[in-house]
Formats: C-alpha cells, sequence, structure tokens
C-alpha cells in the first residue's frame, strides 16, 4: 500500500471509486509515512488520527452503500492550522493560541466534511502567516523535502511541504502574498491563488483581510481543481464572498486542453535578482508554450517596484487591527506575571506573539499614526489602484501573464533570518496579485542543478481560474516535474 | 526616513507592545530600514488616481452584513478558550 502516496488526485479518486483500495486504506498509508518521516519533515503541529480514521471508515461505509458524496470522498485532506475544525486545536503558529480550541467548523472545513474529505491533521505554518520560511512558526520549523537544510517557502510550508512528501494528498493554504504559490514552488507541488471573494473566509483566521484568500495545493491541477471545486461559492457568513456560479473545475480544465491562449510576458519579472536557473526554467516553458501554439507577447508591469512597499503598508496597516484582539483576555494565554488590566494586554502580548508579528504590528501602527497616515497607508491605497490598472491594461493585450513564481529556489534554514527586509524580497512577484485581487497559479517547471524545485507562475484575469488550471494541466502532461519523489 | 522619526516607545505603547532596551534597539533599526524601503510609495506618480480599498473583482455584496451562527455549545467552548472562567463569566484582574 505504500505506492497509494504518490498517486495523483485523479489515480487516488479513481481507485476509491472502483474500490480497488478503501479510505481506510489510503489513509493509514498517509498515516504510516508521517509517522515515518515527520520527525525530519515537521510538517504537522498536530493530528487527531482516531477522528481521522473514523472519517475514513464512514466513508468506506457510504461508498459501500452506494452513497458516494462525489470525487472528494475518501481522499484525505490536510489543513494550514489557521482554518477552524470545531474540537481541534488551532495556533496559527503562534503561542498566545496554543491551546485555543474551535468552537466551530470554518466554511471550507464544512464543505470538505460534507464532500466526504478525510481531514488528516493540522500544517505547520509562520505565525498568523506572516513569513516566507516557517521560521516564524512559535512550535518548529519545518524542512523541505528536497533539501532537509532547506526552507518549504511559507507561510503555508507545512501545506506544501506535506504534500510534495507523501504524507497527504491535498492541502488547504491561505495566500496573504504568496504563501501558497511561493511554498509550492519551492516544494515542487501545484498551488493556486484564487480570485479574492472565490472561497469564504469564515473561520479562516484574519491577517489581512482585504488580501487573505483560501487557496488547495496538490500534486497536479487536476487536485488542484477538485479541491477549488468543493471550496468555491458565496457565503452569507462572508459577505467578501462572491456571488458565483462554480463550475466544474477539473471537467473545464481537461475538455480546455488544445485551446490556445495569448500569453504575456512581463519583461520587469526578469530582471535583476532572478536566479538564473530559475529564469532558464521558466523561459523554457514559455517556449513550450510557444511551441503548442500559444501566442507570446512582451508586456509591461512597471508598477512591479512598488509592489512591496505597498503591500507592507496595507498588510501590517490590517494585520495591527485583525490582531488586536489577542489580549489576554479570550484567548487562551495570560501572562502569569500581569497583576493588572494593563499588565494583562501588554505582557500577554509580549510574551504570546513573536518577534515578526510584533515588528508588522509596530509597522502597521505607524502608518497609520497621526501625521503618516496620508503619506503611507492613503497614499499606498492609491498605488494598489495603480498595481490594479497596470494589470488590466496589460489584460486588455493578453490572456494570461506568465512569471517566475520566487526570484530564487529554497534557500537554507537562517539564511534570512536576520534581515527581515532581505525576506519580505522573496515574495516580490507574488505579492501583486493579491493587491489586485486576481487569480494565480504556481506549477513545477523544472529543477536546479542541485535537485531544487522551481515553480512558473500564470496570473489570470479576475475568475479565469479554469485558463490557468487547463495551462498548468498541459504543461504537466508533457513535462511532469510534479510527479518527482523527494528521497526522504 | 530619519531616526527620529519613528517614535518606537510611543508606537509600542499603542500598540500594547512591550520592548526591552535591546529588542527596542533592534526593532528601531529594522523598523527605519523597512519604512525608509516603503517610502518609495512617495514617489509614485498617483495624484490623479481614486485609491483602491479592496480587492474585488466582482458585484460584491459588500454592503451585506456577515450572517454568523452561534453554536449551541459557543459558551461551553469559549469557556475552555478563556484563560481564566467563573460561572460563565470571563475573569479579568480589576478595573476599578
Amino acid at each position: 500500500m505504500e505506492n497509494l502516496i504518490w498517486g495523483t488526485f485523479e489515480q487516488l479518486s479513481e481507485g476509491l471509486e472502483k474500490k480497488q483500495f478503501s479510505s481506510v486504506e489510503l489513509t493509514k498509508a498517509f498515516i504510516a509515512r508521517t509517522y515515518a518521516i515527520d520527525k525530519s519533515l515537521k510538517a504537522f503541529l498536530n493530528f487527531d488520527e482516531k477522528k481521522t480514521l473514523a472519517e475514513a471508515e464512514a466513508s468506506d461505509v457510504r461508498r459501500s452503500r452506494g452513497q458516494s458524496l462525489g470525487r472528494l470522498d475518501g481522499v484525505p485532506v490536510g489543513l494550514k492550522d489557521i482554518f477552524a475544525e470545531k474540537g481541534q486545536r488551532l495556533t496559527c503558529g503562534s503561542r498566545i493560541l496554543e491551546h485555543f480550541v474551535s468552537p466551530y467548523d470554518a466554511t471550507v472545513v464544512k464543505k470538505l466534511k460534507d464532500a466526504g474529505a478525510v481531514l488528516w491533521g493540522r500544517l505547520n505554518m509562520d505565525e498568523f502567516a506572516m513569513g516566507s520560511s516557517s521560521e516564524n512558526s512559535a512550535f518548529q520549523v519545518t524542512s523541505n523535502p528536497w533539501d532537509l537544510d532547506r526552507v518549504p517557502g511559507g507561510s503555508s510550508s507545512g501545506s506544501a511541504a506535506a504534500v510534495a512528501a507523501g504524507e497527504v494528498s491535498l492541502s488547504l493554504g491561505t495566500d496573504t502574498g504568496g504563501s501558497v504559490r511561493q511554498p509550492a514552488s519551492m516544494c515542487g507541488v501545484v498551488g493556486l491563488k484564487p480570485s479574492y471573494g472565490c472561497i469564504s473566509r469564515y473561520g479562516m483566521v484574519a491577517y489581512a483581510s482585504s488580501l487573505d484568500q483560501a487557496g488547495p495545493l496538490a500534486r497536479t491541477a487536476g487536485g488542484v481543481a477538485a479541491l477549488l471545486q468543493v471550496l468555491s461559492g458565496a457565503d452569507p457568513k462572508d459577505s467578501t464572498c462572491a456571488r458565483m456560479h462554480v463550475p466544474d473545475y477539473l471537467a473545464a480544465v481537461q475538455s480546455s486542453e488544445g485551446k490556445k491562449w495569448i500569453l504575456g510576458v512581463p519583461e520587469e519579472y526578469f530582471g535583476e535578482g532572478l536566479d538564473s536557473e530559475v529564469k532558464s526554467s521558466v523561459e523554457k516553458a514559455i517556449h513550450f508554450y510557444e511551441a503548442q501554439g500559444y501566442i507570446v507577447k512582451p508586456v509591461h508591469l512597471t508598477s512591479l517596484e512598488y509592489a512591496i512597499p505597498v503591500y507592507y503598508i496595507i498588510a501590517t496597516a490590517e494585520a495591527s487591527s485583525n490582531l488586536a484582539r489577542y489580549d489576554g483576555i479570550r484567548y487562551t494565554y495570560r501572562s502569569p506575571r500581569a497583576k493588572n488590566i494593563d499588565e494583562v494586554y501588554d505582557q500577554s502580548r509580549s510574551e504570546g506573539l513573536g518577534e515578526e508579528v510584533k515588528r508588522r504590528i509596530l509597522l502597521g501602527t505607524y502608518v497609520l499614526s497621526s501625521g503618516y497616515y496620508d503619506a503611507f497607508y492613503g497614499k499606498a491605497q492609491k498605488v494598489r489602484r495603480l498595481i490594479y490598472n497596470d494589470f488590466m491594461r496589460a489584460f486588455a493585450e493578453v490572456d494570461v501573464l506568465v512569471t517566475p513564481t520566487s526570484p530564487v529556489p529554497a534557500f537554507k534554514k537562517g539564511e534570512k533570518t536576520s534581515d527581515p527586509l532581505a525576506m519580505y524580497l522573496s515574495d516580490l512577484y507574488t505579492i501583486s496579485v493579491n493587491l489586485a485581487g486576481l487569480p494565480a497559479i504556481s506549477f513545477p517547471c523544472g529543477f536546479t542543478n542541485r535537485g531544487l524545485p522551481i515553480g512558473c507562475q500564470l496570473i489570470g484575469k479576475p475568475w479565469e481560474e479554469t485558463t490557468l488550471l487547463s495551462m498548468a494541466y498541459t504543461f504537466e502532461k508533457h513535462h511532469p516535474f510534479n510527479l518527482k519523489i523527494p528521497n526522504l | 526616513m530619519m531616526h527620529s522619526e519613528i517614535d518606537i516607545d510611543h508606537l509600542a505603547k499603542l500598540a500594547r507592545i512591550e520592548l526591552d532596551g535591546h529588542k527596542r534597539e533592534t526593532f528601531l533599526n529594522q523598523l527605519q530600514d523597512i519604512v525608509g524601503y516603503c517610502s518609495k510609495v512617495c514617489e509614485a506618480g498617483v495624484e490623479n488616481l481614486e485609491p483602491r480599498v479592496h480587492s474585488f473583482s466582482h458585484e460584491g455584496n459588500f454592503w451585506a452584513e456577515d450572517i454568523p451562527e452561534y453554536p449551541e455549545d459557543g459558551v461551553d467552548f469559549l469557556s475552555r478558550n478563556a484563560p481564566e472562567m467563573k460561572e460563565k463569566q470571563i475573569v479579568v484582574p480589576r478595573v476599578l
């Protein structure tokens, strides 16, 4: 049964449907794999094996009665430790929520349960989704499955590493500035950041509410499509969630093969700071599409230089407000030193929150403070419009933009921890997408000479997830980098 | 951006975060670098642009209120999560 863990979502779903194996057998294979390797990988923060096996057994019973709930029924799915799952711990990678137990299910969790998915484990992350390497988790640093001395990317570090390492079939992360796509790129899996409003944020711990979006990860574009289909759609509990028609993404992806789109290549994404092997691999991917009959055109996105400043002004401003709720009163941690109400607030936050979170709260407080609001926050909102307009101008000429996902492959642990600004720059190519609310996907397009995965990013027009998934699907059929297995 | 323009002690007070001497200096230096980098937004020519305060690309229903649901056992769960409870009330230090 060990080779089950390397099956693609399509193979596993079909195997379950044809009763070639049961959900319990499949789930046990992933559990065994997790026990075997997670002491060194550290993708999981915790798991409830008994609960998970009960869900697998229930799936098998449904199937035996001819009452299968669909493609996802019986398939194990991992959750970033940012989604509320009733009765399970939710730490968000933070000491201040270390013992928090979710009182209800997030909408995405409810949808997964309704689809029969088997929820396997809580996956490590940078604290409150603030980070690009997992090194900001209060509990552990996840390793990259392709080189344990290197980071897996972040903040959905465990979500990407667990899928790449065969600990789970599919996973869910969140993407505020690249937190699904960048770790997907560094771990060699497929990760999608949907259009803002595609997936409900109810029950997902807030970092920067105007940018946060949940996103699926899998070893294939088909797996991502299947998960997206279950998760998308309106939710009365989240008014920012669009009232949209949810297509059959997987069927649409498979049926659209052969369709040719116009691709835009923004020159600004291929300049200084881009690793030469990353550049070469992405250019090969562009040549592949061109050879398939796609039209490739150069375009310009000159606002790229403002992306990181705008992001760190807007995201930290929203974070400073969202994280004010962690005050030592309601959410599990209260400083034992505190003797009065002011000390409860100050000492609980100071002891419970990590360095990067404090840094961002302080920065957010600064850009919102009297005298600096107009110069920073107000100005950043206007530049956000400039970035959006830049994309829309490009999309008047092309259907999809092609870029690297990350300027560099996975870097060594500790390499950027003493220089926050250097860490922020690793998200250069992903951040603008969140500021504009667009969909984007990262898929494996090659490996470096050291054997590290390289990711290619496709950015689409609003609500064009199907186009992105179709293009990734076409690429992986000809270049199955996504099916390579790390030597763990 | 000048060093003196970031009043780190005032920011820490507003953010309810305690900073000791060493941390204070480290954060101040890092914030100075980051704010300096973020000052790049001041160079952008955006005089005639309206602010964009959201990421919507759809005809949103975003003026609608969220409709939350309260689980029946919500109080029990809240009890489990609050640091200190007494008779279904959250205990805080005396404020008067």
